[in-house]
């Protein structure tokens, strides 16, 4: 058997990059060239992904683990790169100039997060994160414009350093007690000491390495400035494919303590209440169209939480159906705001005033996926909320169901004040309609044919998240 | 025995040798002292630790000579070249401390380390089995190809990002009408 073809999606992402490195160094800019060849390449990626989703095995010496729970993921992140591509048909919050070195880290990052979701070896998975990090720190000051962005990155970059050093620290621990950085020996031995407190503080702290990447509070601080001060398309890709890279791998390391520590699970609710709770209250006073959609993001990231805290087949399959429809209707929502900003600006929701008249898609589009972030049916919101809350209740935990029940409550307030802008609101002066392109539209219409059809069956997904769930078992 | 062998003395290559690399070593650490202009210090100090690992190289253990050139050289001076620029000019006046900040980071800094501190006492470390005593270069190079390898290329993939990226931020910042 040739080896190599399971490195296939990540020797493919190294080439993708090269292709952009060439690009980068080609005196004059040109943007439709960059576009069209990012578009064709990202394009590939999805097909390169799905084509080796059912292979199996090991290599580097056992490091790195490619099954169909990587496969499933890489398929996703994959998926969200070439979506977030799909975007920059107005790139006009990046430098000309800059663009094909902006497609080279959205590449990179996706690269690093492919290895990220295979590593099973605790270094292998910690340089992966740092590069994932890198290109990302990078991507978030490349904007255009005056200062913000410039503060943004340093934030992010900071709270980032410090999430890195916690969970090295972490990682020290759990090395100290196992003696081992392989996962394939942690599961075997952590279980069994997960009740002296190094291993579990160790654990905690290695997770928080993670919460940075899904802004979980109390992790969450760069979020709404990062969201803001980033181009719309660079916040587009930290607040889709990032997260599910960063599920992925939360999953993994939780799926570690064998479900025997009780502190854990108290760990894990607490900061999801505390996540969830924040995320929606502070949401409600927001003006900022980004800024919003960040606040979601960490009230999301709790409701995430739900499903991988149950420690079970269903939760863990529940977790990764759930971050498939965030990175579907996410998406969705970035789409709108890239066409309605196209000018790279940021976008206030009084700004979405009057949009079902200046592109009905687009205002359509926008509802049903802000529908799906507040868990309407019958969109693949609501399903991927069920099936976390239904896995939390199989393990008896009503309370935490409850609470999250009130928090998506409390949610659907400002998802429907931004729904109540773009259908009921006037806009003060009046105002052109979009030029929305056909394949804008065609896009538009294939997020919100797969929102509302994986919603309402969702079986065929749902079949799969169980299968790669099952290997964390 | 060839006749350029017979022509120069082995000992006088060795002794020219010798002083050339004590010659770098002093000639640096002079420049890395007098100027005014710490960048010139800095590149002193540089050449003059090229020289200390020259006396290593001189001595037989060119292992540990080019440890130096990469830890000291390599790693030391750079940093020490970027903490300059990177620091704001003396001139400048500095934003105040405030008290209660202060206080607040020690507060919550002493309570982190002495949970850390009561977390390593209370548990019952394991001493980990000896796996090997043999630590030598080549064992160590060998790892690094074998079991670490994709550790040891995903980290040259990280620097290459991070130099670009360093590249393209400080560029643009520069060209930035401000």
């Amino acid at each position: 058997m040739m080896k190599w073809i399971l490195f296939l999606p990540e020797l493919y992402c190294l080439l993708m990059a090269a292709v952009f490195f060439g690009l980068a160094m080609i005196g004059r800019p040109n943007p439709r060239r960059d576009y069209f060849a990012a578009l064709f390449l990202t394009g590939v990626s999805i097909v390169v992904c799905l084509a080796c989703v059912r292979l199996e095995g090991t290599l580097f010496f056992e490091a790195y683990r490619v099954d169909l729970f990587s496969q499933v993921f890489k398929v996703m992140l994959g998926m969200g790169l070439f979506l977030v591509v799909c975007l920059c048909t107005e790139l006009n919050g990046i430098e000309e100039r800059h663009h094909p070195e902006f497609y080279l880290f959205l590449t990179t990052c996706t690269l690093a997060m492919m290895m990220l979701v295979s590593s099973v070896e605790l270094l292998t998975i910690y340089v992966a994160l740092e590069l994932s990090s890198y290109s990302l720190y990078i991507l978030v000051p490349l904007r255009r414009g005056h200062g913000i962005d410039v503060e943004a990155g340093v934030k992010y970059l900071m709270v980032g350093a410090s999430a890195s050093a916690v969970m090295l620290f972490g990682l020290s621990y759990i090395f100290g007690v196992t003696h081992t950085t392989y996962i394939v020996e942690l599961i075997r031995v952590l279980p069994g000491v997960i009740t002296t407190p190094a291993a579990i503080v160790g654990l905690v702290l290695t997770l928080s390495g993670f919460f940075f990447k899904l802004a979980v509070f109390p992790f969450h601080f760069w979020a709404p400035d990062v969201y803001q001060g980033a181009a719309n398309q660079v916040t587009a890709y930290i607040a889709t494919a990032s997260k599910v890279a960063a599920v992925a791998i939360i999953m993994r390391m939780v799926a570690l303590s064998g479900g025997g520590s009780t502190y854990l699970v108290h760990v894990l609710v607490t900061l999801s209440i505390a996540s969830m709770t924040l995320g929606n209250l502070v949401a409600i006073v927001q003006k900022d169209m980004k800024r919003l959609l960040a606040y979601s993001s960490i009230s999301h990231a709790g409701y995430v939480l739900i499903g991988i805290l149950s420690m079970s087949q269903t939760g863990y399959a529940s977790a990764i159906f759930y971050a498939l429809a965030y990175l579907v209707m996410n998406l969705c929502c970035f789409l709108v705001v890239v066409k309605v900003a196209y000018d790279g600006s940021d976008l206030k929701i009084a700004q979405l005033a009057g949009l079902h008249r200046r592109s009905p898609m687009l205002a359509m589009a926008l509802m049903l996926a802000v529908f799906g972030l507040a868990g309407i049916p019958p969109t693949i919101g609501f399903t991927g909320k069920f099936l976390v809350f239904a896995a939390a209740m199989e393990k008896g935990y009503v309370t935490l169901v409850i609470i999250a029940m009130i928090n998506a409550t409390i949610s659907l307030y400002y998802y429907i004040l931004v729904v109540k802008a773009a259908y009921l609101l006037e806009p003060d002066e009046e105002m052109d309609r979009l030029a929305v392109s056909m394949p804008t539209k065609l896009l538009a219409g294939a997020l919100v044919t797969v929102m509302v059809v994986f919603g309402i069956f969702p079986h065929h997904l749902l079949e799969v998240a169980r299968a790669a769930a099952r290997i964390l078992m | 025995m060839n006749p350029v062998q017979g022509f120069i003395q082995p000992e006088l290559v060795a002794q020219v040798g010798f002083a050339a690399v004590v010659t770098l070593t002093f000639t640096g650490a002079l420049i890395a002292v007098f100027p005014r202009n710490i960048l010139y210090n800095v590149l002193g100090l540089i050449v003059c630790l090229t020289g200390v690992a020259g006396l290593f190289l001189y001595l037989g253990s060119p292992f540990i000579a080019l440890m130096q050139l990469l830890i000291y050289v390599g790693a030391i001076c750079i940093s020490i070249i970027f903490a300059i620029m990177l620091s704001r000019p003396l001139h400048l006046s500095l934003p105040s401390r405030r008290l209660p900040k202060v206080g607040l980071a020690l507060g919550v800094g002493l309570v982190v380390f002495t949970m850390l501190i009561g977390i390593v006492y209370r548990t019952a470390w394991q001493p980990a089995a000896i796996r090997s005593s043999d630590w030598s270069v080549t064992t160590l190079g060998t790892y690094l190809l074998t079991r670490y390898d994709l550790v040891f290329e995903a980290i040259s993939l990280v620097l290459l990002v991070a130099i670009l990226g360093a590249i393209i931020i400080s560029g643009y910042a520069r060209r930035r009408p401000s």
